[in-house]
């Protein structure tokens, strides 16, 4: 029978970061907390909603807790010093790598405010934090975070999803979203629209998909079916102007503001879980073939250290976020790296192990799909790829040269 | 004078000093003061100017030279060897560095269907794709330590081979002037080359 890889892993530190004393204990906690993650992972593919099975699982709770503010945790026997490492965004790419390692699909199947959490975060004023948290906090809560349209696809800031004003001093919202994850099965959801033209006629609304005119469906995906990705129709669901969050604020700081805001944060996220597949994959195949002639053991040692290097740079980049410096440049970089090594090191599982290995590895067959999902959440490699290009330009994605190299580079 | 004026005469790029093997030579002195360090093959390589004697081998086109070690220098290579290694992929790295920047600045200045070849995609692509393995590998070749397990030759060989690729990358967007031997192109060959002299962990890791 196949090994899962779980025994080898106990304890380890990740390789290619200095965890200091705070978050060391989160990443040890993480590790404990992955317990039966698998066993729910292989429910929610085959269905789904089978997340609702799973609910009393440590790991569901803990990442609630992490990402509500600490007014509103209930902390559940969590140690409050781990809660709070956890809710940096350090800890944030920490507890992500682990849970991915475990499953990634139960995680993103997971009631919670997720993404749209970042949105209030970032824009809602007191009252519409209160009554968002207040729901959350009061059970299980499933959210979406609605921002991807068919014929836009990464280019967010061109949607054309519409706030329209209606006779009685509210608005109507109109339009279609497509690959927004778990909306088919949340009761609210940050929808972001377009109220005027250009970057800052864009905002964000919160919905209750109880709203007359809200429908959603899910969508047949290959892979990471735990994020229950969906289709929403928005038919002229009524808004009233306090759900659009930050109303009060200028028009350059809500919507596209708040958008942007949530997709930085949200893709050192996906780049740890990502990782945490990638690491899975090696570690699994070490589990399985422990004795792999030279070759094999060359490439698979190879991944294992571009994960310990991407490992680095995706602490760096989060670092910097708790920081308050938010490298767009970097960020998409190591998203579209960690999107690429997962799908690398789960292929290279599938070789390693043999003919037929998608057959005699259930585990395998399952995360060599759920890997692809990385590549087209929250911008796809091109479009990262592009955005590392302006930084390079800008002098914002590498060190700059030393004086002396760029005076001879001057002169070449 | 700097590094890429002219295409200068083979001799000339030979006896001049070119950046890398410049670079060289100072890594041999940092690591053994006085003296140069042996690799693992048996061998010295080091500028045309730190072994004047051996010029004439094709790797004089690019400012190199090398001979066997003498038996001081094959005795002081165990403690010598790592961190000349480790030092060789961090060269690596500052040799990309800067070559990125002169091929943006080149890709700038050229033309093609109106607008200059920096606006196109593919090549923004290109760009990006050596400058994500420049920061990963600037990121490992700063942290020793992860070489100093018993896997470390290994891991530096491939650490040097993603460079290698990335820097192929990097020469291509130069065109023409990428193959040029006291260009871009010969520049990365030297790091090749002292890599493949150097880095080269044995055919037994290979094959084994």
């Amino acid at each position: 029978m196949a090994d899962d890889g779980w025994a080898s892993m106990a304890g380890r530190p990740p390789a290619g970061t200095d965890l200091d004393d705070r978050l060391r204990p989160l990443d040890r906690y993480c590790w404990e907390l992955t317990d039966g993650l698998r066993e729910a992972g292989r429910a929610v593919d085959q269905n789904p909603d089978a997340i609702t099975d799973h609910l009393g699982l440590p790991v569901i709770d803990f990442e609630t807790q992490c990402t509500l503010p600490p007014q509103y945790r209930t902390p559940n026997g969590h140690p409050a010093g781990i809660l709070a490492a956890g809710a940096s965004q350090l800890g944030r790419v920490i507890t992500g790598e682990r849970f991915g390692y475990g499953d990634p699909g139960v995680l993103l199947a997971a009631p919670g405010p997720t993404l749209s959490g970042l949105a209030v975060q970032a824009l809602a004023d007191a009252e519409q934090r209160r009554r968002y948290y207040e729901r959350i906090a009061a059970g299980p809560t499933w959210t979406f975070f609605g921002l991807t349209e068919p014929r836009k696809g990464s280019a967010a800031i061109e949607l054309e999803t519409a706030l329209t004003p209606d006779a009685d001093g509210g608005f109507v919202l109109t339009g279609e979203k497509r690959y927004v994850g778990t909306a088919a099965r949340a009761q609210i959801g940050v929808v972001f629209c377009r109220r005027a033209p250009g970057p800052w006629g864009i905002e964000a609304v919160l919905l209750d998909t109880s709203s007359p005119g809200f429908e959603a469906e899910l969508l047949p995906m290959v892979g990471l079916r735990g994020a229950r990705i969906s289709r929403i129709r928005l038919a002229g669901v009524p808004v009233e102007p306090a759900q659009i969050l930050g109303r009060q604020r200028p028009p350059s700081r809500r919507g596209l503001y708040g958008a942007l805001h949530v997709l930085h944060r949200g893709r050192l996220g996906l780049a740890a879980m990502a990782m945490g597949i990638a690491q899975a994959a090696a570690d699994y195949v070490r589990q399985n073939r422990p004795n792999l002639p030279g070759q094999a053991r060359w490439r698979l040692d190879e991944v294992d250290e571009r994960i310990a290097v991407l490992r680095r740079l995706v602490h760096r980049a989060a670092a910097d976020v708790d920081r308050a410096v938010v490298n767009v440049h970097r960020i998409g970089a190591v998203k579209l790296r960690a999107a690429e090594l997962g799908e690398e090191a789960t292929m290279l599982a599938a070789d390693l192990l043999g003919p037929a290995s998608l057959v005699e590895h259930p585990w395998l067959e399952k995360v060599y799909r759920d890997a692809r999902a990385f590549e087209f959440m929250e911008g796809t490699g091109g479009i990262h790829r592009l955005s590392v290009f302006q930084g390079l330009i800008k002098g914002d994605f590498l060190a700059p040269l030393s004086p002396a190299a760029a005076t001879e580079n001057a002169g070449a | 004078m700097s590094a890429y004026t002219t295409t200068a005469p083979i001799a000339e790029a030979a006896t001049t000093g070119l950046w890398y093997p410049r670079r060289l030579d100072e890594l041999h002195e940092q690591i053994a003061p006085g003296a140069l360090v042996a690799s693992p093959t048996g061998l010295v390589l080091a500028s045309v100017r730190a072994l004047p004697s051996v010029a004439g081998h094709p790797f004089a086109r690019f400012g190199l030279a090398h001979r066997p070690a003498s038996q001081d220098e094959l005795s002081a290579s165990p403690a010598t060897a790592t961190p000349f290694a480790a030092g060789l992929l961090v060269l690596h790295c500052q040799s990309m560095r800067r070559l990125l920047d002169l091929a943006i600045t080149h890709l700038g200045a050229r033309t093609s269907g109106g607008s200059d070849l920096l606006a196109k995609q593919l090549v923004q692509s290109c760009l990006a794709d050596v400058a994500i393995t420049l920061a990963e590998q600037t990121a490992m070749a700063e942290h020793v330590d992860a070489y100093d397990e018993e896997g470390g030759p290994a891991a530096r060989w491939r650490s040097h081979r993603r460079l290698l690729a990335a820097g192929r990358v990097l020469a291509k967007l130069f065109g023409a002037s990428g193959f040029l031997a006291d260009g871009p192109g010969g520049e990365l060959y030297a790091a090749e080359a002292v890599g493949n002299v150097y880095l080269h962990p044995g055919t037994e890791f290979l094959h084994g």
